[in-house]
């Protein structure tokens, strides 16, 4: 029993060790390559589109109801102890600092990412990448670098946008609602949520971003035959991209304090 | 042109390939038979660099080509290219898109030269006027057509076959074999085969060799093969359930 435990861990560490190569190879090619050659322009903006505007609802409801509820809850607390001008300021240093830029990017890891990581891998099993291989193609090149690239420069714009209407959401629930002071909470705001502050949330969208493509597209690239390998390369894409996520974003607020 | 010299190749310690050495003369087509998942595919990667062999060595026209990525493979100047057996058509593309795919990749065509070469691919597979269809709207054979379409549109030297036939009904597996046939003859390209359609394998094989265990373990015209004293092959050739194969 002792001998299948030893056996089981150090498979599974072999597996981690394997896996972190593999992934570091696949960025390090996405790199070289977006220093090469950028992907055909017909490539590069159907994944802008597919990641970009067809994100723009799911990110901008995010954005508004997470202003709203904050906005509400900080109302109930600051009330009691008489600070309730300051709502303004904390909804808006928590979006743009946090709220904004994780929930933006475990929205998309939901959407995009498993999107990303179920096409690559059914390609994957179809035998369609060896496929590219076979025409000339770079996998890497025509795959995973557009969607690296879109994921990459669309999530801060997407971040910026659900920060501000979350910011417009808690300013609609504090002020015509719980008649919070327009003044002081515009005021208050505009003294707190400086541009570091929103500097800080779009640093972290960036490398939000890339784990998302990164993790899918790899994700779906050593997807292992058959639906079966399809669905579970999905589902580990998006608990592997949203744990990396929440992670990185721990360490990122300790280094950009 | 092809030469494969005691090529191993094992997976997860299970090894699939265990010596394996052919030659392909230019302008024939070796057809590889054996059983379902005998590593007949594994070999047939082998060829355009899609795996790469433990041991062994892979030579065309002389030059060890073992380590060749399989984009040098199918860009160098004896050009390769592989009609898969699903046949991994891009299901986002229209069949156009699809044989034109290479030549958008390479060359700058213009879009009436692009639209003059995939005509001419699809009228050469029998199968004109799809252009503008999705590869979901085909059929199995159609679908297995446009593949062969995509390959040839590269101009390729070699032409690997990757169970051109299986999953399709006699009449158009058969037309696919005189396809494989007419394209050998119209275009003179070099042709390996697998599959485990001894039909199929008659009637496009200049010569047939048999996988099994890892080995070649028969290997001649399809004459000889039928002939052949080996009761591996007799057992495989007439499709007996009963025989020293397991």
């Amino acid at each position: 029993m002792l001998r299948a435990f030893f056996i089981r861990t150090g498979s599974r560490c072999l597996e981690g060790i394997q896996g972190t190569g593999r992934i570091s190879i696949l960025f390090a090619q996405t790199i070289a390559w977006l220093f090469r050659r950028l992907p055909p322009r017909s490539v590069l903006a159907e994944q802008f589109y597919q990641i970009g505007n067809l994100s723009l609802p799911v990110v901008l409801t995010t954005g508004a109801f997470t202003g709203m509820v904050m906005a509400a809850q900080t109302y109930f607390q600051f009330r009691r102890l008489g600070v309730q001008t300051m709502v303004g300021a904390v909804v808006g240093v928590s979006l743009v600092k946090e709220l904004g830029p994780v929930l933006t990017a475990l929205m998309l890891a939901g959407r995009v990412g498993a999107a990303m990581a179920a096409e690559i891998g059914t390609m994957r099993v179809t035998e369609q990448i060896d496929a590219l291989e076979t025409l000339a193609t770079d996998p890497v090149h025509y795959l995973i670098l557009p969607r690296f690239l879109a994921c990459l420069l669309l999530t801060p714009i997407l971040t910026v946008m659900a920060d501000a209407i979350g910011m417009l959401g808690g300013y609609l629930v504090a002020v015509p609602v719980y008649h919070v002071d327009h003044h002081f909470y515009i005021q208050n705001t505009l003294v707190n949520v400086t541009p570091y502050a929103v500097m800080t949330g779009i640093i972290k969208s960036f490398v939000f971003g890339a784990i998302i493509a990164l993790v899918s597209c790899y994700k779906g690239f050593y997807a292992r035959e058959g639906a079966e390998g399809v669905g579970k390369a999905t589902c580990e894409a998006v608990v592997a991209s949203c744990i990396l996520v929440l992670v990185s974003n721990f360490f990122m607020t300790l280094a950009l304090r | 042109m092809i030469f494969l010299e005691n090529i191993h190749k094992s997976f997860a310690d299970h090894p699939v390939l265990d010596g394996v050495d052919l030659r392909v003369a230019k302008g024939e087509t070796l057809v590889i038979i054996g059983q379902s998942g005998g590593g007949k595919s594994v070999l047939l990667k082998h060829i355009i660099g899609l795996i790469k062999p433990d041991e062994g060595q892979i030579l065309i026209d002389g030059q060890d080509v073992t380590n060749w990525s399989t984009r040098r493979m199918v860009t160098s100047r004896v050009r390769m290219a592989m009609l898969f057996q699903q046949p991994a058509l891009f299901d986002s593309m229209t069949v156009a898109e699809n044989v034109a795919f290479a030549l958008t990749q390479q060359d700058r065509k213009s879009e009436e030269e692009l639209g003059a070469i995939v005509r001419k691919m699809l009228a050469m597979v029998r199968l004109p006027g799809v252009e503008e269809k999705m590869p979901a709207e085909l059929s199995g054979g159609q679908r297995k057509r446009v593949g062969l379409a995509r390959a040839l549109a590269a101009d390729p030297q070699i032409m690997l076959y990757d169970e051109p036939t299986t999953g399709l009904d006699p009449i158009t597996a058969d037309s696919i074999n005189d396809l494989i046939a007419d394209t050998k003859k119209q275009l003179g390209t070099t042709g390996v085969a697998v599959t485990h359609d001894m039909a199929s394998a008659y009637k496009i094989g200049d010569r047939i060799a048999m996988l099994h265990g890892g080995k070649i373990i028969a290997l001649g015209t399809p004459d000889e093969i039928r002939n052949s004293p080996n009761p591996y092959v007799q057992q495989f050739i007439h499709g007996r359930a009963e025989g020293p194969i397991r």
